[in-house]
């Protein structure tokens, strides 16, 4: 079972269902939410996400009027966001640096356009502008 | 250099150069920034100035080290140590516009490597050390 949570442990969470995409995002909000020079997300659907512990722990930052980010109010870590029926999960948060698959014909650098100009991951990734086509 | 947290609740200004820059690969950046690596400038707490510190929550990651976020956006501006420091840890990714850190590239490492996400590599030609390095 794939588990995961925040730092401080009040956030807990498992994947139970197939991830549908996965990206590394370099858009100037993903960056400023969470202060990395990109950010890497698997998307879920709702029902293959079961948060385990901390609803109460979760605040939410709405970046535009679908997407809600949720994070600890505690420790500062966005878990994940959440998009109509989609979870897009930080991959960063699953314990132990685990890979949540459905990387294979999914994984690729979205907003390539906004990056920082000083940093470029050298990777054989897809490079896209915006969400791509 | 300028940055901020994502609603600008929280915004600073350095004055003087970055010391080192660090990706840092460790499990407790990762759990905390939910990204696969974090990017860390170090800087004399004496050129940074922070403007909106009352919107800043402070997270113990450890006896060492307190980071700093926005309450209101969760955004992670910097880390620094409980003591009040000489050196402040900015997280890169809040500076504005993606802008550059004033630093010498040679000084650019992967440190806590052995604790990355083995899937992941991010391919560029900076050295990878275990935890900090030599020094």
């Amino acid at each position: 079972m794939t588990m995961g949570g925040c730092l401080c442990g009040a956030v807990r969470y498992e994947l139970t269902g197939k991830i549908r995409d996965f990206y590394h995002c370099h858009c100037s909000i993903c960056r400023k939410c969470q202060g990395a020079v990109y950010l890497t997300y698997a998307s879920v659907d709702r029902s293959g996400f079961r948060l385990l512990a901390g609803e109460e722990a979760l605040s939410t930052y709405k970046t535009s009027p679908a997407l809600k980010r949720r994070f600890c109010r505690h420790c500062g870590c966005h878990v994940f966001g959440e998009m109509g029926d989609e979870i897009s999960l930080s991959v960063g948060t699953l314990d132990d640096g685990a890979d949540p698959g459905g990387r294979e014909g999914n994984e690729r650098h979205i907003f390539w356009e906004s990056r920082c100009g000083w940093y470029e991951p050298d990777d054989a990734f897809e490079k896209m502008t915006e969400f791509g086509p | 250099m300028k940055g901020s947290c994502q609603c600008g609740a929280v915004r600073y200004e350095v004055t003087g150069k970055v010391d080192h820059v660090s990706h840092c690969h460790c499990s407790m950046c990762r759990k905390l920034q939910g990204a696969l690596f974090v990017s860390f400038g170090g800087v004399a707490r004496d050129d940074l100035k922070v403007e909106g510190r009352e919107s800043l929550r402070e997270y113990r990651s450890s006896d060492a080290i307190s980071r700093r976020f926005c309450a209101t956006c969760g955004g992670h501006v910097f880390a620094e140590t409980p003591e009040d420091g000489d050196t402040v840890f900015l997280c890169l990714g809040s500076l504005d516009q993606g802008e550059a850190p004033d630093h010498d590239p040679a000084s650019e490492r992967h440190i806590f490597w052995e604790s990355r996400a083995r899937w992941h590599d991010p391919g560029d030609g900076a050295e990878r050390v275990e935890g900090f390095g030599e020094t």
